[in-house]
């Protein structure tokens, strides 16, 4: 545990609440006896009792310290790769494979934007990723809250068995289920189709579990008050539990999002006219076309993982929320 | 009154979930179920299909490249307790409010947003023989030496396993942290009024109510190890040699670019045994502990 919490109380009493061990919230518990206690008491009193808001402060420096060094050092081992391409991107003519690297950026000119946007046709591709993801979105999200909603809240013969078999698929996986999908697929004539695409992941055991999870938080008033006024079931369903599930379904939304934005393989599979292609099949294809031209690739790459840090940077609050409320089931 | 409460849910509670469970149905129980049949033939584009018994899972425990790749997708577990770890230390460093924190959780997820397709490309060119990791090391005085790092044998498989550790301490770090956040205050107070260290508090309360947690994402995480695909799929594609060749690219490789699928069928079958396995291991090694977040 990192002495990293906010300076929540007035004053600390007692030296054991020195390490508030991160808590955040422990210390006001504590705080308020001595308060108003200036430094010239110190001498007189035992140690570590009556420290004014200024000493703890001054105190807390060094711990600050380190957790903000720790931080620092490990956000630049974990953005340092993207913040490198970046520089690439920016210095038209950089060959990677020099040595020694290149690391920071000398001079910085747009050239590898503007000339990869004309080359490649990004507006079709991004077009392409949209209508698979949102379409992978629409269904992840109303068939995890079709088929989880019974699971939580409706009694009936059989239940158990359902939730039974739904995890034992989780633990027993399909090794050979890319196989058997585009058998299917090709059964079901979706080969070259954006719905044979999104179909085998439109909805997933593990998105109706963490849906389950969410329902169970809510309350059965809900539902029987629902029942009391003489609702359906669907209208119960869609307007009275549905909006309570609300975290539940931004979790899912955003690690659909990401799943079917950065999915490369699966359309690959299916889609066999690269103009069909989502970013990031066809920044696999990109790479392969013009191998040395490593500007264009990383403006590319820069470009195409640019969305998807936007929408976690904007939905980042509701997917901690939804993880808290479903993880803990 | 109850009885009928539970005769009255049935319609309603079938008909919402007879979409998702058709869907289920066909892409989650049908390609285990099918598989079974399938290995048993010798379908695949060419020719006319056969039932041909045990043959195709007589020939897998002769294929050296399965059986490589077998142990190399059984060796990718080595990365489930280190990214543990390390997560639920990071889970812990950024669980405070200082200023700023939250630009710090947001920075260590952006690796796991990242497509494997745009991570494989940064960390190819980071790590080739003139790449920036070589040359870090070097001027630390590290090593001496250019390391290809993903053009050698003994090293390839193990630089594979960082770049899932990198790409996955967020993911984790995010679950933990909503344990952490989920564990009241106040049991760390009363601790410090018993006089418990800081590490001891970590070890008695942090720790076992953290359990559920450390269960769910050890489970996703070894689920993940020994079907590792991307990494290797957009890497290294196995190589140099079979050196990263993992269970599910080889599956893969006969399945989907040489179209043996009785063949693929019955690897995946036998992966598919072990995995199981492996997760019943698991379950019962966490049940000995009394903890059940299924429950």
């Amino acid at each position: 545990m990192m002495n990293l919490s906010e300076g929540g109380g007035p004053a600390v009493a007692g030296s054991k609440a020195d390490a508030p061990g991160g808590t955040p919230g422990a210390d006001p518990l504590r705080g308020g006896l001595t308060a108003g206690a200036g430094p010239g008491r110190r001498g007189t009193e035992p140690a570590g009792s009556g420290r004014s808001r200024g000493w703890r402060l001054v105190r807390r420096i060094p711990g600050l310290l380190v957790g903000y060094a720790l931080l620092l050092a490990l956000a630049l081992f974990m953005m340092g790769p993207f913040l490198w391409l970046l520089s690439v991107s920016l210095m038209p003519g950089t060959n990677v494979f020099k040595f020694p690297p290149a690391i920071f950026p000398t001079f910085i000119k747009l050239d590898n934007y503007t000339q990869v946007w004309s080359f490649i046709d990004f507006p079709k591709y991004i077009g392409n990723t949209l209508i698979i993801t949102g379409l992978g979105l629409v269904l992840n999200i109303l068939l995890s809250l079709s088929t989880a909603y019974p699971l939580a809240k409706m009694r009936f013969k059989g239940r158990s068995l359902v939730f039974g078999v739904l995890v034992a698929t989780m633990i027993i996986p399909s090794a050979t289920a890319l196989v058997v999908h585009y058998l299917t697929i090709t059964w079901f004539g979706l080969l070259g189709s954006f719905f044979g695409v999104v179909l085998p992941s439109a909805v997933s055991v593990f998105n109706i579990f963490l849906m389950r999870q969410t329902f169970l938080g809510v309350p059965d008033d809900i539902r029987d008050s629902g029942k009391v006024d003489g609702a359906s079931e669907l209208r119960i369903w869609w307007r009275l539990m549905v909006p309570m599930v609300k975290p539940g379904i931004a979790v899912i939304a955003l690690l659909e999002f990401m799943s079917y934005w950065n999915s490369f393989l699966w359309p690959i599979v299916v889609l066999d006219d690269p103009a069909q292609y989502p970013l990031a099949s066809a920044l696999t294809y990109l790479n392969g076309q013009f191998a040395y031209n490593f500007g264009w690739i990383a403006a590319g790459t820069i470009l195409s993982v640019l969305p998807i840090i936007v929408v976690f940077l904007f939905t980042q609050r509701y997917y901690m929320e939804g993880i808290s409320g479903a993880v803990k089931g | 009154m109850r009885r009928r409460t539970l005769a009255s849910d049935a319609l309603p509670a079938w008909s919402f979930m007879a979409p998702g469970l058709l869907v289920i149905g066909v892409f989650v129980l049908f390609p285990i179920v099918y598989s079974i049949p399938l290995a048993l033939t010798d379908y695949s584009v060419l020719g006319e299909t056969k039932f041909i018994g045990l043959d195709n899972f007589r020939r897998a425990f002769a294929d050296d490249s399965f059986l490589v790749s077998l142990w190399n997708s059984v060796l990718y577990i080595i990365v489930v307790p280190v990214l543990q770890i390390l997560s639920i230390l990071i889970a812990i460093l950024v669980n405070s409010r200082i200023p700023g924190i939250q630009a710090f959780r947001a920075a260590y997820y952006i690796p796991v947003v990242t497509s494997m397709v745009a991570v494989a490309l940064m960390w190819n060119w980071l790590l080739s023989q003139n790449g920036v990791v070589n040359y870090i090391l070097i001027t630390l005085g590290i090593t001496d030496q250019k390391i290809g790092w993903l053009s050698t044998s003994s090293t390839a498989l193990y630089v594979l396993m960082f770049i899932t550790l990198w790409k996955g301490l967020g993911y984790y770090m995010m679950l933990y942290l909503a344990g952490l956040q989920s564990i009241p205050a106040d049991l760390y107070e009363a601790a410090i009024v018993d006089g418990a260290s800081r590490a001891q508090r970590v070890r008695l309360i942090t720790i076992p109510l953290l359990r559920p947690y450390i269960f769910f994402c050890s489970l996703i995480s070894l689920m993940g190890a020994i079907r590792v695909f991307d990494e290797m799929f957009v890497l290294t594609q196995g190589g140099p040699g079979t050196s990263t060749l993992t269970s599910s690219l080889y599956i893969y490789e006969q399945g989907l670019e040489q179209l043996n699928f009785g063949y693929a069928s019955a690897l995946g079958l036998i992966v598919s045994v072990i995995v199981g396995v492996l997760s019943v291991i698991v379950f019962r090694f966490n049940r000995q502990g009394g903890v059940n977040p299924y429950g």
